[in-house]
């Protein structure tokens, strides 16, 4: 049974109980749990101020809970501090290097901070080509755009092959290319055997990029499951979206039969259903019936954003 | 060790990078001296003392260098370093904060000796004439040089931003340069500055180089090297305690 036990206690990366953070008289983190599997990529979701920088910070060691357990790699980030640092690659929100250092120079330089040799040591390349700065090797860090500052800071926190890497919004500020780009890399780290921490502000990247999604609001986690979990919760409805013109009541639509909800934005409708197909047909002959033109009319399934949306009763980005 | 090796090689770089350090520590006091030279001539002048010109100015141009390099570079680097990230991303790694201080440390030290020597080196022609023993002119420039670091390690650490930082040690370093005896002789000042001179730290790391760089023996200084020491260990213990990586 022991043995079992320790087996458990070996696949997890990180484990969090009772976690509290204030700033002054303001709770910023409020008795979070929550546990990530070694392997996976575990993100946290929530609007700006939600908490999710405060809590990735005491994890790394960077600020001094108020209270409760944090455990990473078996190790306390604030008794173990240095022998944590030794085992995990760390990527701040905001963080700068000296403007004047090349790329080389940079991950020799963070290379040495670390006891083990890493393993590009002999070939840089290696490790910076995946990451597209191959050619940026001498390059001045002041002379890189935001997207290639932002993966030399990845290439930065991954020089000593750690074993949990940290990232804090990640893909604030790149395009949409750009972070399609990064969320590949990012699976293929973990493909790599390696457990990702991630805080984010774009349900799309919690969607597509994360295997489990805390959401946080206010400091407290409303949910914790996998992205397809989350959303089939809401008993996989659908949305369906058209723009109307014409003059209409609300109740028309309401008394459609499967539709769960009714939401307009100035012309633009959603209905909620989980039986999108049998509402879309009984609408059309509706709006023959009344002589409707429905514009740009599709169906949309459940998001994140729904998820967040439901539990919290506001939008996500706002 | 390694880290720290890796990190004073990495800012020795950044440091020759940084044309502003570069040009104000190997270009600008040099050219100053070589002018301040020609005004003054090298005649044993009433003012200095009877002791040539360029004797009395070599030591009071490395003490410009010392507390310029003290206040600019590391005053302003770690309050800059601070404001944006760069201290709090080397406190995620295993490098110790003890030797993101000492590697700075370490190559400001060469730099300004560099300066120093750079210096002597344009005098001979003027006719610079070392009277001092190395020992004791390394010792008077080591204990300069650290107190003065410690006090910029103070400013540094005291103030928010880069800009404030910026702005506090140009007018510090002002001051200093006028009322210290190191660009312009004491003598020369109303008995009023003078006074104001003896409340000056730079004032005290003047007269220790004259001392040293003339031979007159650390024994006849000790009251500036009493003065330094306590000034010193002041800045240190302020500065450890007002320290913060973000």
């Amino acid at each position: 049974m022991e043995g079992t036990g320790n087996q458990e206690a070996a696949m997890k990366a990180i484990s969090v109980e009772g976690l509290i953070k204030n700033y002054s008289s303001v709770r910023a983190v409020d008795r979070i749990d929550f546990d990530v599997g070694a392997g996976e990529i575990f993100g946290m979701l929530g609007p700006n101020g939600a908490g999710k920088t405060t809590t990735i910070e005491c994890i790394e060691g960077l600020r001094n809970p108020d209270g409760g357990t944090i455990r990473v790699l078996g190790l306390d980030p604030q008794r173990e501090g240095y022998e944590l640092r030794e085992r995990i690659g760390v990527q701040l929100q905001a963080t700068a290097l000296y403007e004047r250092i090349r790329v080389r120079e940079a991950l020799k330089l963070f290379a040495s901070f670390y006891r083990a040799r890493s393993p590009w040591a002999d070939d840089w390349e290696k490790l910076i080509e995946p990451l597209g700065l191959a050619d940026k090797m001498s390059s001045y860090y002041h002379t890189l755009s935001g997207g290639q500052k932002q993966r030399l800071h990845i290439a930065l926190a991954l020089v000593h092959d750690p074993e949990i890497l940290f990232l804090d919004e990640l893909t604030t500020g790149l395009d949409p290319q750009a972070r399609r780009a990064m969320w590949q890399l990012i699976k293929e780290i973990r493909d790599r055997g390696k457990t990702v921490f991630l805080t984010t502000h774009y349900m799309e990247e919690a969607e597509q990029l994360c295997d489990r999604v805390a959401i946080l609001d206010h400091g407290r986690i409303l949910a914790l499951d996998s992205p397809a979990d989350l959303i089939a919760s809401l008993g996989g409805e659908n949305r369906i979206l058209f723009t109307l013109e014409d003059p209409y009541d609300v109740d028309c639509f309401q008394e459609i039969p499967h539709v769960s909800r009714v939401e307009r934005i100035d012309s633009q409708v959603a209905l909620y259903s989980s039986q999108s197909s049998k509402v879309l047909l009984e609408l059309i002959k509706r709006a023959d019936v009344s002589g409707w033109s429905l514009h740009d009319l599709h169906v949309q399934r459940a998001t994140l954003e729904d998820v967040f949306l439901t539990l919290t009763g506001r939008a996500l980005r706002e | 060790m390694r880290g720290f090796l890796q990190l004073t090689w990495a800012e020795t770089k950044l440091f020759i990078r940084e044309w502003q350090a570069v040009f104000f520590t190997f270009i600008f006091l040099p050219m100053l001296l070589i002018l301040f030279q020609a005004i003054f001539r090298n005649d044993p002048s009433v003012v200095f003392g009877n002791v040539a010109t360029v004797d009395e100015m070599v030591p009071g141009f490395i003490a410009i260098g010392i507390a310029s390099n003290a206040i600019y570079i590391i005053g302003g680097v770690l309050s800059s370093y601070r404001e944006r990230g760069i201290l709090r991303r080397f406190r995620v790694t295993p490098l110790r904060p003890g030797a993101v201080l000492a590697s700075q440390v370490l190559v400001v030290y060469a730099m300004t000796m560099i300066s120093a020597l750079l210096l002597m080196l344009i005098a001979r022609p003027f006719g610079l004439k070392i009277a001092g023993d190395p020992y004791s002119m390394v010792g008077a420039f080591t204990l300069g040089a650290l107190s003065f670091f410690s006090f910029g390690f103070l400013i540094g650490s005291l103030f928010k931003t880069a800009r404030i930082t910026y702005s506090v040690n140009t007018t510090v370093f002002f001051s200093m340069i006028f009322l210290s005896g190191a660009a312009i002789p004491l003598d020369l000042l109303t008995p009023f500055m003078r006074h104001i001179a003896q409340f000056i730290p730079l004032t005290y790391v003047v007269n220790l180089l004259r001392d040293a760089w003339l031979g007159r023996g650390l024994g006849a200084s000790w009251p500036n090297i009493l003065v330094l020491t306590v000034f010193f260990a002041i800045c240190a213990f302020v500065s450890s305690k007002a320290f913060r990586w973000e």
